[in-house]
């Protein structure tokens, strides 16, 4: 070690002294005012500087993952039978859930004709783009996943991220070939919820935990264990009509005014690797094509 | 790293990075080390005329990004955790590796500290006891890590 005392590379220690608690306060600050810039005012003027430095680290993304693609490659080489089951499971999913959405479709017909006479102006349409989930929380106190979607493919901030089976976050940070998204069950997060059963609403919070809290209702709510909670679109972010969770204990204290309620996500949320972002800011069809039994199958690719 | 250069710095320091974002279960994200600190605090002491505070931070930016934090969080903690080393390389490098161990403990502690702080501050709260799992694993890699970059760094004699 001594060997490097006298290396070139060192530089006399006494002139660096002034020089680098100068380097030292203009760097604090330059860091300093980026973070108020970043997060306190939420300038979009720092997205440029953000998306470079994300374009100039996306070797070191594809790297990292390379472990993870080698080992679902193997699995996907060692298990033939086991495709073959679940393809035949699927196939059969498929066909039940074609005759199901034969039957909702008939009700979303219908549901879209009541609305007609209740002269509600609210139009249940969205598009989903597919993404598949690059890396989920690299700090595992945030709980976060990494989608392999862009700026190039469309994807806004804020937009919702779901599942097979329910809501599972927002978009936060999009940069031109992935975006980040924060999921429900983060501490940061709160969700506009609905009681499936009666309408009663409420926000469902984040605790970092695999689970949800509901601090909000008072003890006379009308409210059970096993409870559906769907999306209110109360907020402007969640698209309605989503589940969000399932009441799972409910209890509540003497004394305290609110209740104590537990639910957990619908979303299956360590599990998977397709997500779905969901926008609903496409212009609805008209009520003639929604009615229209030929429009079907069109409604079908951009509203499932 | 001294006599390999720049390509054998860069290297390592890109290999830190990977490092940092490679998926890894919960249980072990908790406590993987602050790897690229590790790094650049091994070139504040060897290669200080390379790689100094100004690294320091353009790192902490890059840092940012692959975590989400706000542009600056970890620049701030890797920039004064780089000042120190920089402050104190005269007595470090003159030190065997495992008494390097044990007087960088404090800094992996500070930096935990910082970025600790700095998300209290930007609005991240989390459970603080988990958070300094990070300072023991990182003094860890510190041994390893030494022994590792001074065989990479040993003298060729075959190129002399």
């Amino acid at each position: 070690m001594s060997a490097y005392q006298f290396d070139d590379d060192a530089r006399p220690i006494f002139s660096r002294g002034p020089l680098l608690v100068l380097k030292l306060a203009v760097l604090l600050m330059g860091s300093a005012a980026l973070m108020y810039y970043d997060r306190v005012i939420e300038d979009q003027q720092l997205a440029p500087v953000r998306d470079t430095i994300a374009v100039a680290l996306t070797p070191v993304f594809w790297i990292s993952d390379i472990p993870r693609q080698l080992s679902n490659m193997r699995e996907h080489l060692h298990s033939r039978e086991k495709l073959i089951s679940e393809n035949d499971n699927l196939r059969h999913e498929h066909l039940r859930l074609n005759a199901r959405l034969q039957k909702l479709l008939s009700l979303e017909a219908e549901n879209h004709r009541i609305r007609e006479l209740l002269d509600s102006s609210r139009q249940i349409h969205e598009a989903v783009m597919i993404g598949e989930i690059q890396s989920t929380s690299l700090d595992p106190y945030q709980q976060r996943l990494r989608i392999n979607r862009g700026k190039q493919d469309g994807v806004t901030e804020g937009q919702a991220l779901i599942d097979a089976h329910g809501i599972l976050g927002q978009v936060i940070e999009v940069t031109p070939y992935a975006s980040t998204a924060v999921l429900i069950t983060d501490q940061s997060q709160g969700v506009p919820v609905q009681v499936n059963r009666n309408g009663l609403r409420t926000v469902a919070h984040g605790n970092g935990s695999p689970t949800l809290n509901l601090p909000f209702l008072p003890a006379n709510s009308d409210i059970q264990v096993g409870d559906i909670l769907v999306s209110s679109g109360l907020g402007g972010r969640y698209p309605v009509g989503y589940p969000v969770a399932i009441v799972e204990k409910i209890e509540h204290h003497p004394g305290e005014h609110f209740l104590e309620i537990v639910a957990i996500p619908a979303a299956r949320i360590p599990n998977g690797r397709e997500v779905l972002l969901v926008r609903d800011d496409v212009p609805a069809p008209s009520t003639a094509q929604l009615i229209d039994p030929e429009a079907k199958p069109g409604r079908v690719a951009t509203a499932q | 790293m001294v006599r390999a250069g720049w390509i054998g710095s860069l290297a390592a320091l890109s290999l830190a990075l990977i490092v940092t974002a490679l998926p890894l279960p919960d249980a072990m994200a908790i406590a993987r080390p602050a790897v690229v600190p590790l790094v650049l605090v091994w070139l504040c002491i060897h290669v200080p005329s390379r790689f100094g505070i100004v690294w320091a931070w353009c790192l902490g930016l890059v840092l940012d990004v692959v975590h989400s934090t706000s542009l600056g969080q970890h620049a701030v903690a890797l920039t004064l955790l780089s000042y120190l080393v920089i402050k104190l390389r005269g007595s470090l490098h003159l030190l065997p590796a495992w008494q390097q161990a044990l007087v960088l403990i404090p800094g992996w502690a500070g930096y935990q500290g910082v970025l600790l702080w700095l998300d209290g501050f930007v609005g991240q709260s989390i459970d603080p006891l988990w958070r300094w799992l990070p300072v023991i694993s990182t003094s860890l890699c510190w041994l390893p890590l030494s022994a590792l970059f001074a065989l990479a760094d040993r003298p060729q004699h075959h190129e002399a």
